[in-house]
């Protein structure tokens, strides 16, 4: 090998092999133009070394400084158990919601149309008879108002069940996803 | 380096589940080195400090994307790299920089002075290739391979831009440091 093969700066900056060092440290005992190459490269590196190494004017902001820190919102996100919640109780709050709006009307049995019948049926039908032909139709009308009223409370109770189903399978879901990543 | 990257590689770990102190751990770790490298390749401390900020606050945002949570390190110094180039680009013309960089004073920070502006001078003589080539392998030690993966191109360039930067370092510092030699 001769002295242009020698890689010096590989050498002095040791990017060499271990066997290409050996090798090199033995040709230095004997080539002093190798040695000064080499002096003159350890010499520029230990110049440019003399620039110390500068402590920052202020400190780099943290995760736990105000630019770090995530929105109201993007904390409720990435929460699942405070999702959720939030979400069971803004169905739960729907169905509710839904149940009041749509609440069973109460019949009028106001006495005007039963008066109204009477007067028109008065000539041919006597007193009694109207009387138990209005109560036949009041309690037609209730029989079937409470009929649509169950079918409805029915309707509501088997939603709230489906709520409650998906809620609890929500939390279950967040609880082992929570104790396999030991978050929150 | 392996027990730094050993440790690095815990923290990335925990500060991915959310655990604030670990990523302060892993700021603590290398905001020095990080502006330290800005500082010297942008030859600006407002710059250095800036870029640092952000290439912090950038690594926490995509800390879910770093493949191998070991290489914190060389992946930090890629995204300081992206981010001091287009600092400097929005900012600043080219040779505003060097000029910079060549006459750039700081305040009487350094001893002895002589060698410290030389060497500063010299650096800023340098291309910006050469430059961040030679600051990643002399200042912050990193090897070829490492620095070909901060730089995002091949190992053999990276070479080639130390080995040209280095020479070129050694004929401009050659006066001061054989004057420094003769003194000593």
């Amino acid at each position: 090998m001769t002295c242009q093969e020698f890689d010096w700066k590989g050498f002095a900056l040791d990017e060499i092999t271990a066997p290409d060092r050996r090798r090199m440290e033995e040709h230095l005992l004997t080539c002093a133009a190798c040695g000064e190459e080499l002096e003159s490269i350890r010499l520029t590196m230990t110049a440019m070394k003399r620039l110390p190494a500068m402590t920052p004017p202020r400190r780099i902001s943290f995760v736990s400084d105000p630019v770090f820190e995530p929105s109201w919102w993007q904390r409720f996100l990435s929460s699942g158990p405070r999702l959720g919640f939030a979400s069971a109780a803004m169905l739960s709050m729907a169905i509710v919601a839904h149940g009041v709006a749509t609440r069973p009307q109460v019949v009028n049995v106001a006495p005007a149309p039963v008066q109204q019948v009477a007067q028109q049926a008065a000539p041919q039908i006597s007193a009694d008879e109207i009387r138990a032909q209005v109560l036949a139709e009041v309690s037609a009308k209730l029989t079937e108002q409470e009929k649509r009223a169950e079918e409805r409370r029915q309707a509501d109770m088997s939603d709230v069940k489906n709520a409650f189903d998906l809620m609890h399978k929500r939390i279950n879901t967040n609880v082992l996803s929570a104790a396999r990543y030991g978050g929150d | 380096m392996i027990f730094r990257e050993v440790e690095d590689r815990d923290l990335v770990l925990r500060a991915r589940k959310g655990q604030v102190d670990a990523y302060n751990a892993l700021v603590s770790r290398w905001e020095t080195r990080i502006y330290n490298y800005l500082y010297r390749f942008t030859a600006n401390p407002e710059d250095a400090m800036d870029v640092s900020q952000d290439t912090f606050l950038k690594a926490y945002q995509n800390l879910a994307r770093l493949d191998d949570a070991g290489r914190f390190g060389p992946w930090l110094y890629r995204i300081a790299h992206n981010e001091a180039i287009s600092h400097l680009r929005r900012r600043k013309p080219e040779a505003e920089l060097v000029d910079r960089a060549v006459g750039g004073s700081h305040g009487g920070r350094m001893a002895p002075v002589e060698v410290t502006i030389a060497v500063e001078s010299a650096l800023g003589r340098l291309s910006e290739e050469q430059r961040e080539a030679v600051i990643l392998k002399v200042y912050e030690g990193f090897k070829f391979d490492e620095i070909a993966e901060i730089l995002e191109c091949p190992a053999s360039t990276i070479k080639s831009r130390v080995y040209t930067g280095l020479e070129l370092l050694k004929e401009i510092l050659a006066p001061v440091v054989r004057g420094a030699e003769g003194r000593t």
